[in-house]
């Protein structure tokens, strides 16, 4: 199984003005690295998670998500925005944005691999860490260490 | 205290968990025990009846939860519940079970403090009333019957 995330999947300066910018800048980066076959596809699905229920909560995160035919392996895409990008959080906009892709047969252990992710994400610390990371390679081996356990 | 949860979302990758883990977090820091089942896709392993049974509160805060069956279970057991805004939830709020809204513990809390067992009692009798194997039996005779099926009736 490929590595949750890469260093080419972090864009800590996400330049985008809404959260469909953000989710198709962090989606290109995934469909570059292979993960995604069909971009419009996957941000098709994207979108309709995200219409049922905002994915923005409060401390400043976003987490657009979709299971779908169009992911070959379960990825996360991080991007940190300075000014923030509206996900619909009632708390103002989301500066740690996670796109969470999975694999729309996903077995049990990729999908444990992604619930493993997001009981991180209300950790405090761990999204402090992701404030305060001064490249890449720290994010990958952060969530390697968090999530993964490695 | 004792406290059962179950936890649930659309995609059923990311809030299920989050949810989870932030009860968990809040139950541990305020000194509590906690149960969550996860109904996500990682598969969901169901509460044990007997840890439904010996809860002082059920919480069931999703607005997305897909199963009726742990509500029904708790007031079989007379358990007080806290309940989202979830579609079956409204269906079985229609044969009068009462709860206390997740979004606001005052209730819920005030509750415990002072256990008002009339209200338990009441949620039983609509849980045996509407839910309990006798009346499945009826329902299901019923329903034979209607579609002129009695020979299965025996």
């Amino acid at each position: 199984m490929a590595d949750l995330i890469t260093s080419d999947l972090v864009d800590l300066d996400l330049a985008a003005a809404d959260r469909h910018e953000a989710t198709r800048s962090l989606a290109e980066r995934l469909r570059a690295a292979g993960r995604v076959t069909d971009l419009d596809g996957f941000l098709a699905d994207v979108r309709a998670r995200e219409a049922q229920m905002p994915t923005g909560i409060e401390g400043g995160i976003g987490i657009p998500h979709a299971r779908s035919a169009h992911v070959t392996e379960p990825t996360l895409g991080f991007g940190r925005s300075q000014r923030g990008v509206d996900f619909g959080a009632e708390d103002g906009p989301a500066h740690l944005i996670f796109l969470i892709a999975a694999p729309e047969g996903g077995g049990a252990e990729h999908m444990t691999i992604l619930a493993s992710l997001a009981r991180r994400l209300v950790h405090a610390s761990f999204r402090e860490a992701l404030r305060q990371a001064p490249d890449p390679e720290t994010v990958v081996n952060l969530v390697k260490k968090e999530v993964l356990g490695q | 205290m004792r406290i059962v949860a179950v936890t649930s979302c659309p995609t059923g990758i990311a809030h299920t968990y989050m949810a989870a883990e932030a009860l968990e977090q809040a139950a541990r820091a305020a000194g509590h025990e906690i149960k969550v089942e996860t109904q996500g896709a990682a598969g969901a392993e169901p509460l044990p009846p007997q840890d439904i049974a010996a809860a002082d509160a059920v919480v069931l805060p999703s607005t997305w939860e897909g199963f009726g069956a742990p509500l029904i279970e708790a007031s079989m057991h007379r358990r007080p519940l806290a309940v989202g805004d979830y579609p079956v939830a409204a269906e079985l709020a229609a044969f009068g079970f009462r709860w206390f809204p997740v979004h606001d513990p005052g209730p819920l809390r005030d509750f415990l403090d002072r256990p008002d067992a009339e209200l338990l009692e009441h949620n039983r009798e609509v849980a045996v009333r509407h839910f309990s194997l006798d009346a499945l039996t009826t329902q299901l005779a019923d329903l034979f019957h209607g579609a002129s099926w009695d020979d299965l009736l025996g």
